[in-house]
């Protein structure tokens, strides 16, 4: 057998014997925290993967330690000398048994043990959502809000969708709100109340029209000349809104405008009873369009196209009115079942605000939507406070769920105070308000707290002072240094202070983890040389009791990587704070440096015969 | 002879080597201890290097006789000569070496500090007891303004205010430098033992004499552990088994000392066995004497094979 065969054999069979020796172990060891009862096998599962793969490095260490003293038996070492064919020849089986091992440990700590923690994670979160909805749940049939508390339930149901202890607690409440549900609506059915939908008619448009004045002025000329007078109206008022007072056309907007509305109102006098029925409703829910009251008239389009749905004019303004609306609200169907898809959990981070205040951010999850064209994001859970420079709380606000989207920084010219931030940049905004698509009866509305003499601003929604690359690194940042992945780490570490993470603990796991590569190569050459010395003597046979000796030998590795990794951990930390981000040239290039040292010293080994040792013959 | 100086240079070389690394982490540790996230980084302090030398001597000298073994194990090394060595340097070590240090080691580098008040760098999270914490401010009188992030808190707003604060992370001063100089979780328990064998060796060395040598026990079968060196015929096993069982003894050591359960154990025995007439105090010098007895027969044992088959290794 030749010697990359034979240290292949010996590593692959010790690591994978105690690979599966400590998946079993780990599997039945393993401390469950509150979870589903139909998760607790596949955690157990995990748990056995995670402490295995946990020790692979350790075990593959010792697995090419004990290959290689095995196998150099083989030759006749007695008369090798430095430098000589033979070593040559042995230190590319090194090097390249050493590289594939380093590699292996590599895709380990970044790629297996991040995706197990993740579904650990997923598992313990799967209950501790469940609780969420289901409280929310609870929470909104006791404000009497019998949709929203059906979605929740239904969301909590298709969670605990394998489990059947919590599925029976969500049927149960499922089954109580139909109860509260009947006779809510009944008591609804006598009092005839209807709620007033207050909307701020100041909040500037965050999706621009895409039309200058002029184009809606030819617009309304050619439906007015035509006769299409809702078509006119709705034209020239738009226009006359985003043109400005000294623009010479605004009387003749305004014209059209007043002109196309007479029309409409001479209409209504002129007509038989279901057409008139038709135009009331047009022209009530046109109303509403024009004074911005989005809901009443997105809701009264949409009653309209149901009952309608051939009607041209009902046809174009259900269209209007629902991008109208969806500038200032999203609605709530599109939450639903997302949680699923959640990207990120528990985040929090900070923006420092231009005036030197402070706005904290606290999201219970984030799921991302793909594939609408731009990037839609739904925050569950949304908290949001600021203070002040002098560190005085001035808002807060919560929301169960919020939409966030991207916008380009054009879109906020004056509006919004940006942090300096400048170019082509897209920042988060995120809508609060969301209704049903069909109930105008479900709105979700966030709920406000004001620190003292602040003005009492409701807001349709939030800009926030960041480009939306960062918005997404701080998500990342915030579940854990340890969980973000290493190109994050990377362009983090060098901006973590500004949401108000501390750069140091950053820069020493990026130190951490881009050296462990070299690391664990410069070990396994290591291992190489130790082989070497203390290898098997020629042509000796394997005895069966030394296999006792390698449970052992991968246990004391574990113990030597461990405090090796702590000890290293602590330089990186000092040279991270003295060097910065170079301090990661330092280290890679004191690794080079080792590793060519290292494997010198590889080459530089000889037989026995090389020394004229007299005490040899004694021994 | 050329082994046998070999030893002796290993000895010194591991000694010193390994004195001033550990004492070189020593120092960065218990400077960040002290220190302040975000602060300008004071690493270099001669007074904590020099606390860690002392430290840390007692088990440099520890490692380096353990060195001298698997040394021997490389160069085959089984002659007298290196076994008059290798019991020259345990006894010097363990009488002379070990006593000395550690009972002038002063008392204030082992003291936990009575730490200066600094002010913890504000505008940042720490994770304390898993809930994130927001340093806003810092008040004079030593707490801070501090937002919590309540994650359990379903109904109302997660982001509690605290107006004082105050921030009782041990041992590190600042919690943000534990998460990247803090022990991680898988050697808190090796640590653990290290400062208990620390403790328990300075408790013997104040005791005096005899409490010491019944400390120093642990020596003689460490010692023993010389036989194991050319037990087999491939060094690797030899390496394993003899750091193997020096981390054994050592943990057995420990435990003899601190375990509760041994201990309970120990006492049991003491009520019934018929050797009641010896203190229990000697409990370390009977286990060690029986592991020493027992290396040095398995030793002879397989000497005296190796003779009878004639084989050279």
């Amino acid at each position: 057998m030749k010697t990359s065969m034979r240290v292949a054999f010996v590593t692959a069979t010790h690591t994978s014997i105690f690979f599966i020796a400590l998946f079993i172990f780990g599997a039945f060891s393993a401390e469950l925290p509150k979870l589903f009862e139909s998760s607790v096998l596949s955690y157990r599962l995990l748990c056995g993967l995670s402490l295995a793969l946990d020790y692979m490095p350790a075990l593959l260490l010792s697995g090419v330690l004990l290959g290689f003293s095995w196998a150099f038996s083989a030759l006749d070492t007695k008369n090798i000398l430095r430098f000589s064919p033979p070593l040559m020849q042995n230190f590319k089986i090194v090097l390249r048994i050493s590289l594939l091992c380093a590699a292996l440990c590599f895709c380990i700590a970044e790629v297996f043990i991040p995706l197990i923690k993740e579904g650990k994670n997923k598992m313990t979160s799967e209950i501790a959502d469940f609780d969420w909805y289901y409280e929310m749940a609870q929470n909104s049939l006791d404000r009497e809000n019998f949709t929203a508390a059906y979605f929740y339930n239904h969301t909590a149901l298709a969670i605990a969708d394998k489990d059947e202890k919590h599925k029976e607690k969500a049927l149960k409440f499922a089954k109580t709100l139909e109860i509260s549900d009947i006779r809510f609506r009944s008591l609804k059915a006598e009092s005839q109340s209807n709620e007033e939908i207050v909307c701020d008619a100041n909040q500037p448009h965050v999706i621009p029209v895409g039309k200058t004045a002029t184009d809606l002025l030819i617009l309304a000329r050619s439906a007015f000349q035509s006769g299409n007078y809702f078509e006119a109206h709705y034209n020239a008022v738009l226009a006359s809104s985003i043109c400005g007072e000294e623009n010479p056309n605004r009387k003749e907007m305004i014209q059209i405008a007043s002109e196309s509305w007479n029309k409409l109102e001479d209409w209504r006098d002129s007509n038989d009873t279901e057409s008139a029925l038709l135009f009331e409703r047009k022209h009530a829910a046109f109303t509403a369009l024009i004074n911005n009251d989005v809901l009443e008239a997105y809701y009264s389009f949409n009653d309209l196209l149901h009952d309608y749905p051939t009607d041209p004019d009902v046809k174009k303004y259900a269209v209007v009115s629902e991008k109208k609306l969806k500038e200032q609200f999203f609605f709530f169907e599109e939450t639903a079942f997302l949680k699923h898809f959640e990207v990120a959990r528990d985040v929090y981070f900070t923006i420092p605000r231009a005036d030197g205040g402070t706005i904290l951010l606290y999201i219970r999850g984030i799921s991302i939507m793909k594939g609408t064209g731009r990037l839609v994001q739904y925050l569950r859970g949304f908290n949001y406070v600021t203070y002040s420079k002098d560190n005085k709380m001035e808002m807060s606000c919560r929301v169960p769920f919020a939409k966030m989207t991207g916008e380009s920084l054009d879109s906020f010219a004056d509006t919004v105070y940006l942090n300096g931030l400048s170019g082509d940049r897209t920042i988060p905004v995120i809508l609060l308000h969301s209704v049903s698509k069909i109930n105008r009866d479900i709105k979700s509305t966030p709920v406000y707290e004001y620190g003292l003499n602040i003005p009492k601003m409701e807001y349709q929604f939030l800009v926030l002072p960041i480009s939306l690359s960062d918005f997404n690194d701080a998500c990342h940042a915030s579940s854990g240094v340890k969980r973000m992945n290493l190109f994050d780490l990377c362009t983090f570490s060098q901006k973590a202070e500004d949401f108000g993470f501390s750069k140091s603990v950053f820069g020493t796991e990026l130190g951490a983890r881009v050296s462990y590569p070299f690391l664990m190569l410069l070990l396994f050459i290591v291992a190489a040389v130790f082989g070497w010395n203390f290898r098997l003597s020629h042509r000796e046979m394997f005895k069966f009791t030394w296999i006792f000796v390698f449970p052992l030998a991968a246990l004391i590795m574990k113990l030597a990587i461990e405090f090796t990794q702590y000890g290293l951990s602590m330089i990186y930390f000092i040279l991270f704070a003295k060097l910065g981000i170079f301090s990661l040239l330092f280290v890679l290039l004191f690794y080079m440096v080792a590793i060519f040292f290292t494997s010198f010293r590889f080459l530089g080994m000889h037989g026995e015969n090389f020394y004229e040792d007299e005490e040899l013959e004694i021994d | 002879m050329k082994k046998a100086a070999h030893l002796i240079v290993v000895y010194f070389i591991t000694l010193c080597v390994s004195t001033l690394i550990t004492a070189f982490l020593y120092m960065i540790f218990q400077s960040c201890m002290q220190m302040v996230a975000a602060d300008t980084v004071q690493i270099f302090s001669f007074y904590y290097f020099r606390a860690g030398c002392m430290v840390c001597f007692p088990f440099a000298a520890l490692f380096a006789l353990l060195v001298q073994v698997i040394s021997a194990i490389r160069n085959q090394n089984s002659s007298l000569l290196g076994f008059l060595v290798y019991l020259f340097f345990t006894l010097f070590t363990w009488l002379l070496l070990l006593p000395y240090v550690i009972a002038s080691t002063p008392e204030s580098y082992l003291q936990e500090e009575s730490r200066s008040p600094q002010k913890l760098s504000t505008k940042l999270f720490r994770v304390e007891n898993t809930i994130p914490i927001y340093y806003l401010d810092a008040n004079a009188d030593g707490s801070y303004q501090v937002l919590y992030i309540k994650k359990d808190i379903f109904m109302a707003f997660p982001i509690v205010e605290d107006f004082s604060y105050v921030s009782y992370s041990a041992p590190f001063y600042d919690p943000l430098l534990e998460t990247s100089v803090g022990y991680p979780e898988s050697i808190k328990k090796p640590v653990s033992m290290v400062i208990n064998f620390y403790e328990a060796a300075l408790k013997a060395v104040q005791s005096g004499k005899g409490a010491w040598l019944r400390f120093a026990s642990v020596g003689l079968s460490i010692f023993a552990l010389w036989v194991f060196a050319g037990a087999s015929r491939w060094k690797m096993v030899n390496v394993f088994f003899v750091s193997g069982m020096f981390i054994f003894l050592f943990v057995l050591h420990i435990g003899l000392y601190t375990s509760f359960q041994i201990h309970m154990i120990i006492e049991k025995m003491w009520q019934h066995a018929p050797f009641s007439f010896v203190s229990s105090l000697y409990v370390p010098v009977i286990v060690h004497s029986f592991f020493s007895l027992l290396f040095f027969l398995l030793g002879f044992i397989k000497r005296f094979k190796k003779i009878k088959v004639g084989g050279a290794e």
